[in-house]
């Protein structure tokens, strides 16, 4: 057996018993499973959130867009940075509620604020119909990283399947304790690898990333300011794209999620403002994507930037540990995506809108169920249908995004009304698809999702005023700041 | 809305303004510092400092608010309270029910 090899299969097996083990010392209940009972403090906050920020995206897209598109990438910087400022702002208001009314998720938050259980059903259903794009996207580049990493010994569905059992395997047992702890060897073997390679490669070839970038301004001058190599990703599109990832970024669920397990709001208050150092590593790991240019100028898939510099520049071993941080780089967003997947079809499409009266029992049993179906849907569809998904992949930003007015007006603004959410959502998320799916994004210049994220904004407020009459203004506003 | 929050807000801000509507002004590769060139530079520059704005935002919040930070907490167990003594209730009820 190869050592890249045995690094790969290592990291894999130790990183799933640490999984499985974070959750056998507590009694699991629902609390437990989807919240880590909510008891995390400021460090483990820090690691499960990293966690679920890099994600393969990090790994293989970002160094690719570096690659092949050039200065728009820099949105990723931004928009991270938007959203640590957004949650310091939000994330305590949600999490207060949540601790209040003992809320598990997003859905429930919008039931509870608008009192609404079919909005929640709603809610619930475009989240998952987001997320599921997103998990079979972490199957498909854990299976390609350690194919090249493992130089073919390990095939990509053989990789899939072992990673799929083992994911499975620690959520099923622990929940999010599982996820949080694995993200541990996960943030760690990450750092190092994007530290040692992204530090590495520009002073291997260049002597330092200064020279690295005089050689690429004199053979590429347009690649490093807006629009790059793209043609239609200028100044507008990246001010739009930054803005809506960025105030789109926690209103993903299993990000939305997250806020419930801290210990306390104070936890991630302070958590909120050390968490823009994670942008860091993102700027390293472009600069892999900017010496891939010079260095290897031809590759057909410019996502393989990252991968195939390392397999050019160090021994194979070392290959073999930058593909293990890959592979658990795909586990942890796998695990925490599924899970939050499944408790949102358990909790808030079961039992909200079928059976209200299931018991918490039932809904965890269920969720457990529903981690290995979903898990089994996505395996399916990246094996034999991998491009089937790629066009829910590109409006689940701008999906879920959509959620931002009902979230925010619900913690601060005691007008808004039920009514006037559900006409904002549903006229914003189904302009975004019907822009995207036509061609149209950008959308005179701007990203398609930020012009629906405008239009549905302006259609809540709207709305909101002027179905006030109809609402008891006492009990509207009850769990308003 | 309490002067420490107004404060914090319009540190918040920052951020968006820099990073975002700035950006038409900083799109150029001159002059280079540290190595970095312009437009990347200005960007890197704030999401460096943007940890540092919302200390700050934290400190003064913490600072202005502070008995009323406490009214809030004692605010929020009474609440809390309550809802425990509400479930008990229901409970109650179930149990009387069943």
């Amino acid at each position: 057996m190869s050592p890249a090899l045995l690094i790969i299969l290592l990291t894999i097996i130790i990183s799933a018993a640490l999984g499985v083990y974070a959750g056998s010392r507590v009694k699991m209940n629902l609390e437990n499973w989807t919240v880590g009972g909510r008891r995390f403090g400021v460090i483990i906050m820090w690691l499960l959130m990293a966690g679920e920020i890099y994600t393969t995206f990090t790994f293989l897209g970002a160094s690719g867009w570096a690659y092949s598109r050039g200065a728009p990438t820099f949105y990723i910087l931004i928009y991270g940075t938007l959203a640590y400022t957004v949650s310091f702002f939000i994330l305590p208001a949600i999490w207060k509620v949540g601790r209040l009314y003992g809320l598990h998720t997003q859905p429930d938050f919008f039931i509870h604020r608008y009192e609404s259980r079919w909005l929640g059903v709603l809610v619930a259903a475009i989240g998952v119909l987001c997320i599921l794009p997103y998990l079979q996207l972490q199957l498909t580049g854990l299976g390609l990283i350690v194919e090249v990493a493992s130089d073919g010994a390990i095939g990509s569905k053989t990789a899939i399947l072992i990673s799929f059992v083992l994911t499975c395997l620690f959520v099923y047992t622990s929940g999010l304790r599982g996820a949080a702890w694995v993200a541990i060897i996960k943030d760690i073997m990450m750092i190092l690898a994007v530290g040692i390679v992204g530090i590495g490669v520009p002073h291997i070839y260049f002597g330092g990333f200064g020279q690295m970038f005089r050689v690429l301004m004199e053979k590429h001058p347009g690649h490093l300011i807006f629009p790059g190599a793209s043609s239609n990703m200028d100044t507008l599109w990246v001010m739009s794209t930054a803005l809506l990832t960025g105030l789109g970024f926690y209103m993903w669920p299993h990000v939305f999620g997250s806020a419930f397990s801290a210990k306390s709001a104070e936890t991630i208050k302070r958590n909120a403002t050390i968490m823009p150092f994670y942008q860091i590593p993102i700027l390293l790991v472009l600069m892999v994507g900017f010496t891939a240019l010079l260095v290897i100028p031809d590759l057909k898939n410019g996502d393989m930037a990252f991968l195939e510099l390392v397999r050019v520049t160090y021994p194979s071993w070392f290959l073999g540990f930058v593909g293990a941080a890959g592979a658990v780089t795909a586990m942890v967003p796998s695990s925490v995506l599924v899970l939050f997947a499944a408790t949102l079809l358990a909790k808030n499409v079961y039992k909200a809108g079928f059976a209200p009266e299931a018991r918490e029992t039932t809904v965890l049993r269920l969720s457990r169920i529903l981690v290995l179906i979903i898990m089994v849907i996505a395996l399916v569809l990246a094996f034999y249908y991998p491009q089937a998904l790629v066009n829910l992949l590109l409006i689940g930003y701008n999906g879920v995004s959509q959620f931002f007015p009902g979230v925010v007006f619900g913690l601060f603004w005691k007008k808004a009304t039920r009514l006037g959410v559900v006409c904002g959502l549903v006229v914003g998320f189904s302009l975004a698809a019907t822009l995207v799916f036509s061609g149209h994004d950008p959308f005179l210049g701007m990203n398609a999702g930020f012009v629906a994220l405008v239009i549905n904004t302006t259609i809540t407020i709207i709305i909101s005023l002027l179905t006030q009459s109809n609402i008891n203004n006492d009990e509207s506003s009850k769990n308003q700041e | 809305m309490s002067q420490g929050r107004r404060l914090a807000l319009l540190l918040g801000f920052i951020p968006f303004l820099t990073l975002v509507f700035a950006l038409p002004l900083v799109n150029r590769l001159e002059p280079v510092i540290i190595g970095l060139p312009f437009i990347l530079f200005w960007i890197v520059l704030w999401v460096f400092l943007t940890p540092f704005i919302l200390m700050a935002a934290y400190q003064i919040e913490k600072r202005i608010n502070g008995d009323e930070g406490q009214k809030e907490v004692d605010k929020e167990k009474k609440k809390v309270k309550d809802k425990e003594k509400d479930k008990g209730n229901e409970k109650e009820k179930e149990k009387e029910g069943a």
